[in-house]
């Protein structure tokens, strides 16, 4: 994206305000990473969101609520109990980048080799938009399509919450890529909710070889209720994962593709388990 | 067409302002105001041959624009030695031969040294962890890692937390 101008607000309504004011030529801009993978637009303007105090993570009841201008690297550094984007963002490479990009940045613009949003799918997450007054969409609603074609003129992300992860709920999280500082082939995240020795919950969703991150609720159906058995994860993900559009990329066939994303979304699971019984991984 | 905006950046330790372009990126504003050091490689932030320090923090000047920098500290290869008066790092590296073609070295050096800053006698992992953005097509991290070995032991003033 190339950009004719720029704005730099130092409160959030005046940010709304240029970015309701400049309708379609306005965007919101924070670590700007992910712009060079948009097409140009005439008359682009970006409206710098970093010095608005968007960057934080706070404890709230029973979870986190994190900054939209939070960094990536601050998601890593971050520690606390029940805390688990630390293992999702340390998988976006690279330390530069991670540097700048942006909570807000991550999720609001989707793209095959999105993260976040997978871990905020299966943990059942919220999105937090401010139009003057904030409100928080769930995840599963926020990421069904392009989160930006959804925002009104002036909307803006403000932050994202999610839950504190302890037994009996268990995350799961894993990335297949060629090199470290390459885009994931694949992404797989799970998260299950144990009842005694039953699957009370599960959430699982993919990206990498799918066109966005997505909820795989026909492994999700066939999994509730059952027992907490790793040995079932392999026929249900066999059997819910087929209708699905996978899409083979850097040289990855589309079959190989399913393959590598059976493969990962049991271990997802397998991970998920072992944590929600509290089992060290 | 483009409009023209002043900034302010304290860049290398000097306040200084700058007239740019949304479009410009802080690489191209940094070479052309004769801070050659920074070096153009990928341009896509993904081979780390322009790293600088912004704010405390090693990032990509390809892909950060200008005018980000505004009212920030930026940190770039020509402030942290000289030619007859090398940082340790700097030291290090051209005495345990980690520099070969050398385009990449300015963009280590800042990645380290940001690193360093923080975290003066780092594990393993965090050092290969603050490399995964820099690429060397020619040295091969190696003797790289001898330099940054050395370095770790002269500027901690302990014995690094790991083994060549």
């Amino acid at each position: 994206m190339r950009f004719v101008d720029f704005l730099i607000p130092e409160t959030l309504d005046e940010a709304r305000a240029a970015l309701e004011a400049l309708g379609d030529r306005g965007y919101a801009f924070a670590g700007g990473t992910a712009f060079q993978y948009v097409s140009d637009r005439p008359g682009a303007t970006a409206v710098d969101i970093t010095r608005l105090g968007l960057r934080g993570i706070d404890q709230t009841d029973g979870g986190f609520r994190v900054g939209a201008t939070t960094t990536l690297t601050d998601l890593v550094r971050y520690q606390a109990d029940g805390w688990v984007l630390d293992r999702v963002a340390t998988r976006i490479p690279t330390h530069q980048v991670r540097n700048v990009s942006t909570v807000g940045g991550n999720i609001s613009r989707l793209f095959p080799w999105s993260d976040l949003p997978l871990a905020l799918l299966v943990l059942e997450g919220g999105v937090v938009i401010s139009d003057g007054e904030e409100q928080t969409h769930a995840a599963l609603e926020f990421f069904t399509a392009q989160p930006l074609n959804r925002f009104g003129h002036g909307d803006l992300v403000t932050a994202v919450t999610l839950p504190a992860v302890s037994p009996p709920l268990g995350f799961g999280f894993k990335k297949e890529n060629i090199t470290n500082a390459a885009f994931a082939l694949m992404t797989g995240a799970a998260a299950i909710t144990l009842d005694g020795e039953r699957l009370a919950k599960v959430r699982l969703a993919a990206n990498g070889a799918l066109a966005v991150p997505q909820r795989l609720t026909a492994v999700e159906d066939a999994l509730e209720g059952r027992a907490a058995d790793p040995s079932l994860f392999a026929g249900a993900v066999e059997d819910g994962i087929g209708g699905l559009d996978w899409r083979g990329r850097e040289g990855m066939s589309d079959e190989f593709a399913r393959h590598l994303g059976g493969v990962i979304l049991c271990d997802v699971l397998e991970q998920a388990l072992q944590a929600a019984k509290g089992e060290a991984e | 067409m483009s409009v023209e905006k002043a900034i302010r950046i304290q860049l290398n330790g000097e306040s200084r302002e700058f007239n740019v372009t949304a479009g410009e990126s802080l690489l191209a504003l940094l070479r052309r105001s004769g801070l050659t050091g920074t070096k153009r490689g990928c341009e896509d932030g993904a081979c780390g041959s322009c790293t600088v320090i912004m704010d405390g923090a090693a990032v990509n000047a390809c892909i950060t624009f200008a005018f980000q920098a505004h009212e920030r500290e930026v940190w770039t290869i020509e402030s942290i030695g000289e030619y007859d008066d090398p940082s340790p790092l700097q030291k290090a590296m051209v005495e345990e031969a980690g520099v070969q073609c050398g385009f990449c070295i300015p963009g280590i050096v800042m990645s380290v040294k940001a690193l360093l800053d923080e975290i003066p006698n780092p594990t393993h992992e965090q050092i290969l962890e603050n490399l995964d953005g820099n690429y060397c097509r020619c040295t091969g991290y190696e003797k790289i890692e001898d330099a940054l070995h050395r370095t770790i032991a002269e500027t901690s003033g302990e014995e690094p937390q790991w083994t060549r």
